[in-house]
Formats: C-alpha cells, sequence, structure tokens
C-alpha cells in the first residue's frame, strides 16, 4: 500500500487525515514499547549499562591517541570528544527507533511475516521501519550530549548562537541520511532474502563516526561523507559548535540530501516490494 | 573412541560443516567484512596520529603490519561458540549427541574449523586490498622463524579462545542466558587482547599486568612475534607461557563441560 492509496482511503480523506494517523499510532507504539521496557526492568537496566560501559571503552583509544599527541589534523582531544559525543547521541537515537526494526525487515521476508504489515490500512513501509521502539537505548543518545558537553567544557569555549542551530540541523539530517542508507541495506533482503549479516556490518561501520573525516585518506573521507554519512552526523556538527563552520552551505545540503535520501529510499521500497512473493501463500 | 577414530569423526565434520557454509558465501563475505572493517579505522586513525606528530612508542610500520595481519589473526584464534552452545543445553538439543557415542565438543571444534577454512578464502583478499592501500609502511619481511612461531602461536591462541568458549558455554548448563556474560566478556577482552589497541600502547604503567595476563596470548603475542622486534628467547618464553596458559584453558573448559553434563536435565534428557 502507498501514500496515494492511504490518502484516498475511507479512513483518510486528506493527507493530513493520513499523517495525522499515521502520528497516532507511532504514539502507541512508543507507548507499548515504554509498558515493555517497565515490564522488563532488569533488561533496560542491562541495556543503560551496556551503553555506559561502551561509551567508556570506546573513548579509551581517543584517550591514548590524545596522550601522544596535543592536535591531529587540527582537531584537539576536546574537539574530537565532542565528535564522539555526536556519534554517541546518533547511535542511541538509531539503535532507540531504527535497528529494531531493520533487523526485523529479514525476518518479514524469510517468513512471509510481510504479509501480514502489507494487509494493515497503513503505509507498510512506514510500519516496517516504525513499529518498534527500545526507550532504554535513549540513555546512549542522552550520554552522547553529556560528552558533548564534557568537550565543549574541556575546550573551554561557549559555541555561538548559530553554531548551535546549524549543529542541530545537521544532526537532525545526519541522523535521517544514516537511517536511510541503514533501511536501504535492510531492504536488500527482497533480493538476498536474508540481509542479517549485511545490517550487522552496518553496525560496524558506525566505529568511524567516532573520529573527525579529516583522520582518514581521501577516498574514505569520501564513503564517511556520501555513502555512510558520519561527516553530517558527527564531524560537521562537531565542527560548528567548536571551529565554526567553514562552509555554511553545507546546511542546506544536508537538509537537501537528507530529504533527497527518505524520497530515494521509499522508491527503493516500492521497487524492492514488488519482488516479494511471500513466503506463506 | 580411539584418538584415530576421534579424528575421522571431526574430520568428516569438517567437510560437512565447509559444504554447509558454502551455501551461506554471502553472509560470511558480511561477516568478513565486519572483521576488518575495524583494524582498517583503527590503522589509519593511528596513521593520521604519526602522521600530524604523535610521539609513539611504536612508528607507522608496527602499526601498519600489527592492523593488516590483525583481522588474520583474530579470525583464526576465535571461536563464536559459547551462545550456540548455551542454547543447545537450554533448549535440550545437547540430547541428540548425549545419544551418539562422539561428543558435542567435536561437532563446535569441526564447525569452528570449518568456518575458519571459509572465511580464511574470503578474508584473504581483503587484507590484501587493505595492504595495498597502507603499502607504503606495510613491513612483512620478518625471518622465517618468526612466521613458522606466528602459526604455533595462533594455534594455541585458538585452543585458548575455544576452550574460553566451551567453558562460557557450560555455563548454560546452570544459567538461563549467558548473553549479558558474553558481552561483557567480549567488552574485556576487546581491550585487553590487543585487538582494539596493540598493547605497546598504553601507558608504561600498565604495561607490567597487560604483559602477564593471559588475553596477550590470543591476539597480541602472536602478532607481537612478527611485528615487534622480540628476541628468539622471549619469543621462546612467550610461547612457554602461552603453553601453560592454554593447559588451564583447557582444564578449565573440560572441568566445567564435564560438571555441567552430569547435571544436565533437559526435555527428554
Amino acid at each position: 500500500m502507498n501514500v496515494n492509496q492511504i490518502q484516498t482511503s475511507p479512513l483518510d480523506p486528506t493527507a493530513w487525515d493520513a499523517l495525522r494517523r499515521h502520528a497516532r499510532l507511532w504514539r502507541a507504539f512508543v507507548a507499548i514499547s515504554l509498558v515493555r521496557e517497565v515490564q522488563f526492568r532488569a533488561n533496560a537496566l542491562a541495556t543503560v549499562s551496556v551503553g555506559l560501559a561502551q561509551l567508556v571503552v570506546s573513548l579509551v583509544p581517543i584517550l591514548l591517541i590524545f596522550s601522544f599527541a596535543g592536535e591531529v589534523n587540527g582537531w584537539s582531544q576536546a574537539d574530537v570528544l565532542v565528535v564522539a559525543g555526536f556519534q554517541q547521541a546518533v547511535v542511541g537515537l538509531l539503535a532507540a527507533f531504527i535497528i529494531p526494526n531493520m533487523n526485523r525487515i529479514s525476518e518479514y521476508v524469510e517468513r512471509g511475516d510481510l504479509d501480514v504489515l502489507l494487509i494493515r490500512p497503513v503505509n507498510a513501509h512506514w510500519l516496517s521501519a516504525t513499529r518498534w521502539v527500545r526507550p532504554a537505548e535513549l540513555f546512549a543518545m542522552f550520554s552522547g550530549f553529556g560528552l558533548i558537553a564534557i568537550g565543549l567544557i574541556h575546550r573551554g569555549t561557549m559555541p555561538s548562537v548559530t553554531g548551535i542551530v546549524q549543529a542541530i540541523v545537521l544532526f537532525t539530517a545526519g541522523f535521517v541520511l544514516l537511517a536511510c542508507a541503514w533501511s536501504v541495506v535492510a531492504t536488500c533482503a527482497f533480493w538476498t532474502s536474508s540481509m542479517a549479516a549485511g545490517t550487522m556490518v552496518f553496525g560496524d561501520l558506525m566505529e568511524p563516526g567516532r573520529y573527525p573525516v579529516a583522520f582518514f585518506p581521501r577516498a574514505i573521507q569520501l564513503f564517511l561523507t556520501a555513502v555512510v554519512p558520519w561527516a553530517f552526523a558527527s564531524t560537521f556538527p562537531a565542527e560548528a559548535l567548536t571551529h565554526g563552520l567553514s562552509r555554511w552551505w553545507i546546511v542546506p545540503i544536508a537538509v537537501a540530501f537528507s530529504g533527497l535520501a527518505v524520497t530515494g529510499c521509499h522508491g527503493f521500497w516500492n521497487v524492492a516490494i514488488r519482488r516479494y512473493a511471500s513466503a506463506s501463500s | 573412541m580411539s584418538l584415530m577414530e576421534i579424528l575421522r569423526v571431526i574430520r568428516r565434520l569438517v567437510v560437512g560443516g565447509i559444504a554447509g557454509s558454502l551455501a551461506y558465501p554471502g553472509d560470511f563475505a558480511f561477516y568478513m567484512l565486519g572483521t576488518i572493517i575495524g583494524p582498517i579505522i583503527a590503522a589509519f586513525v593511528w596513521r593520521a596520529a604519526i602522521a600530524a606528530g604523535a610521539d609513539l612508542p611504536v612508528d607507522a610500520d608496527y602499526i601498519t603490519t600489527y592492523f593488516v595481519l590483525l583481522s588474520l589473526v583474530t579470525m583464526l584464534a576465535s571461536a563464536w561458540l559459547s551462545v550456540f552452545m548455551a542454547d543447545t543445553i537450554r533448549d535440550g538439543r545437547l540430547n541428540v549427541w548425549l545419544a551418539r557415542p562422539g561428543s558435542y565438543l567435536y561437532e563446535i571444534a569441526a564447525n569452528n574449523i570449518a568456518e575458519k577454512v571459509v572465511k580464511l578464502v574470503i578474508l584473504m583478499p581483503m587484507i590484501a586490498i587493505f595492504a595495498w592501500f597502507v603499502r607504503d609502511s606495510l613491513t612483512l619481511d620478518a625471518a622465517p622463524w618468526r612466521w613458522g612461531a606466528l602459526l604455533v602461536s595462533t594455534a594455541m591462541a585458538a585452543m585458548i579462545f575455544f576452550w574460553l568458549d566451551v567453558a562460557m558455554g557450560s555455563l548454560g548448563f546452570w544459567l538461563e542466558d549467558i548473553s549479558g556474560l558474553e558481552w561483557g566478556r567480549s567488552l574485556l577482552t576487546g581491550l585487553i587482547t590487543g585487538q582494539m589497541i596493540p598493547l605497546a600502547l598504553f601507558p608504561a604503567w600498565m604495561q607490567g599486568v597487560l604483559h602477564v595476563q593471559p588475553f596477550r596470548y590470543t591476539i597480541s603475542f602472536p602478532l607481537e612475534i612478527v611485528v615487534s622486534d622480540l628476541s628468539a628467547r622471549e619469543v621462546m618464553t612467550g610461547l612457554g607461557v602461552q603453553a601453560g596458559w592454554t593447559a588451564v584453558f583447557i582444564v578449565a573448559g573440560l572441568s566445567l563441560w564435564r560438571r555441567g553434563l552430569r547435571s544436565y536435565a533437559a526435555v527428554g534428557a
């Protein structure tokens, strides 16, 4: 079922009604997931502890590098902590809202569970991408924000208002771009039947976001800007808060790219869904 | 069963395991990509630090060669079986193996070897591409005896990890879920095996502890044999210590496995 079908359905006379109904549904998904987290408190506590321990361990290389060097390619330890903070925050957001859903797409296709999603009166792409939420993972996002604050305090300078606005826009656009990239990888399950290993590799690609893209050779910088866009999600927002963005046009480009990515991602899903023959019929 | 019979069983299980693994070449390619991504990132980050004038206790050649060989040694040494083993115990699938003349341990050992054969074939071209990109400071001209010692050391590292995984998996006889413990283990070993950072880069005050702990002998020591200037005597001493740790892990793994089998009570058992 695509967006146009929803708009003309008796449930939603207008596109605005469709949006409102989908927003209401998402609110219900979040409410259910909160109830689930409260029910399994030990698991939620474990998730929080795991996130904290992972953050501490992930900082070890950064602390070691800067015990040997004052600056690397124009980035100080405090600056890199800000980059790592943005990476941690994005990973937390992805883990809360995107990853639980992307990991299930392979299962939907393999087992034929997608049938159940397709017959529901909602957009199937939206439902498959938003149905599952893990609120406990948001702790990682907050710890990322804490790390950004520590980096800025360590740096001893206050970011400008413009820098803060630019950082928020870039961070949001970077999150959308990464979510779309992950969605495209997961959607490949329609051709390969299982993309569990592929999405696992995408998890490994979260690692380079902890460092400014300037640390890597040009080919990898290009990869981290255009394919797995960590430049937009962590490096550029950190640059806006610390040094100030030297290229202001990155902000509108990030917004335009994220809009294009959402459109492209949805288009890719529509192409993929045509291949689906159902495992149960 | 005699040793020859056991080896014959394992050989047949390995052949079957390779055939089974070849059914999922795409998945294995992704897994190997995941194995090499970490070392690639770490290599470039540390090389950037060196290029920026960082005063490390090791040079760019050490760092580059270490990280190029890291994914190979990590893959050959790793075991990745404890969670599967605990699941097999918990859901009663172990019953099938108890009714057979061969131990379940032969199956998991054969599965591990078979997957490593397939992974090696897939991983080597990836390592070759990575090596080509960093060829400016890659030094693979260690003496032949060092490469031989690396092989021996990696084999012992594989034994350590295998029996550690058997010990962890055997906890499934008593615990409902070992994934939390497994996660804690992987986080800790990632740091103290040298998988995340070469141990030589840790502060001087930590070197003493890092050098005597057993996990150094799983990833770091095999690599040190070819990338550092350890003398022949130091390598031989290290191999001796590693053999000692291997024996400790074999005894620990076997003890837990046998003790667990005695207390095993699953559906149908």
